[in-house]
């Protein structure tokens, strides 16, 4: 059989760096260095595993690091902005990424655009997690993505053991690390929410789950996991 | 259009495996194991390399591999992937022999997106990770990776009897 003019690259591949003309633009997998927070619970628990304990607050900051390090800028990431544009416009989210143009503005801005919100939640030693605060991070990001048009990411990271104790509450994610494909959860208070499993650390303790959140299933359209930005852009004169 | 894939039992390493990377050309260590009509790639990360990581060129990478697979011949001389297509009596009229083969090749692309799992690895000592590591990349519906990172036991019993190990060694000899 003749190969032909068909290539593999126009079904599988998309390139991460693009070069052109007019400058070069760059993609950062964000879903991917979500799966990072294995290495930073790691470090804070310096072995002792099994009966590590913290507050989950204290993992944004490790978390804005790391992001902040492949990001083309420092304080790309905000933690906890404050969502002016939404409804409940008090709420605030764990951590979001900015809108590059956006990169000068105070962190609490009322204009501040964001393109990615982050929400986390944490199963530690002895920790508990009702449905109702996983679906309230949800709906927060689905209230993002309508104000912001941003895309919304939820991570989920605890200790084996206590992911088994609170498994009535994580039911509404799916078969934990087991699909790949996008799937609908309802929560309590009538709302769809749409989940695309975006990655998982099963290696080895803390275990951490990745989904991307939307209101509908855009997920086949266009690639939304990463954060495309220009390196740099030829002058026009 | 009635197409037939026959896919035969192989494997064939790659070392180096070239690939496009982000500033020049990326090298990698790639084994594709065929066996009862399913394809296992293992792409491995090599040591003392400073080029585009299989990470962050691993859809330019899974592009290349499937078009290797395509080439492929087993031992005795046979293709490792077949497509034959029956085209019926009105489609041979209206179209040009081109137009078959690349149906055929589109008709393998699919079944090999469908029929394989990918698998990142990261040796001991050559990534982050001290002790190595193997992650599945998921690749959705357009294209987009996702890395489910796990630990070797759980892998081989995904794909028992498929060799995962890579001996470090042999990559230090990539030139």
């Amino acid at each position: 059989m003749a190969i032909t003019d068909i290539s593999a690259a126009n079904f599988v591949a998309h390139a991460h760096t693009l070069h052109w003309d007019g400058g070069m633009s760059s993609y950062v997998d964000v879903a991917r260095l979500l799966l990072e927070l294995n290495t930073i619970v790691k470090t804070m628990a310096k072995g002792n595993m099994q009966h590590f304990h913290t507050q989950e607050r204290s993992l944004y900051v490790p978390l804005k690091d790391v992001l902040d390090a492949q990001l083309p800028a420092r304080d790309f990431v905000n933690v906890e902005n404050v969502l002016h544009k939404t409804a409940a416009s008090s709420q605030k989210t764990d951590l979001s990424l900015r809108n590059i143009s956006q990169l000068p503005k105070a962190r609490l801005a009322k204009d501040m655009e964001c393109t990615h919100f982050v929400e986390i939640k944490s199963v530690f030693h002895g920790e508990a997690l009702t449905r109702a605060a996983i679906e309230d991070d949800l709906v927060k990001l689905l209230a993002c993505e309508a104000a912001y048009q941003s895309v919304g990411f939820f991570a989920l990271v605890g200790l084996h053991n206590d992911l088994q104790r609170n498994k009535t509450a994580l039911q509404i994610l799916g078969a934990l690390g087991q699909n790949n494909d996008p799937f609908t959860v309802k929560t309590h208070q009538g709302t769809t929410v749409w989940l695309r499993p975006a990655g998982s650390y099963l290696a080895d303790e803390p275990f951490v789950y990745v989904w991307e959140v939307s209101a509908s299933n855009i997920f086949t359209k266009e690639r939304r996991s990463g954060c495309s930005f220009s390196l740099f852009q030829k002058r026009i004169t | 259009m009635d197409t037939q894939i026959t896919l035969r039992d192989h494997c064939v390493e790659f070392l180096p495996f070239r690939f496009q990377g982000f500033w020049e050309e990326g090298n990698c260590f790639l084994r594709i194991i065929s066996r009862n009509g399913n394809i296992v790639f293992l792409c491995c990360q090599l040591p003392d390399y400073y080029g585009t990581s299989v990470t962050n060129a691993v859809e330019s990478i899974k592009a290349k591999a499937i078009e290797a697979l395509l080439r492929a011949y087993t031992d005795e001389g046979t293709a490792v992937m077949e497509i034959v297509i029956k085209p019926g009596y009105l489609a041979r009229l209206l179209h040009r022999r081109d137009y078959f083969d690349q149906h055929a090749k589109q008709a393998a692309i699919a079944y090999i997106c469908k029929h394989s799992m990918w698998i990142e690895h990261y040796p001991a000592g050559v990534g982050l990770a001290h002790s190595g590591s193997y992650a599945i990349v998921h690749f959705s519906e357009n294209g987009e990776p996702s890395w489910n990172y796990v630990s070797p036991e759980y892998l081989q019993s995904q794909v028992p009897s498929i060799d995962l190990q890579v001996a470090i060694e042999k990559l230090r000899q990539w030139p």
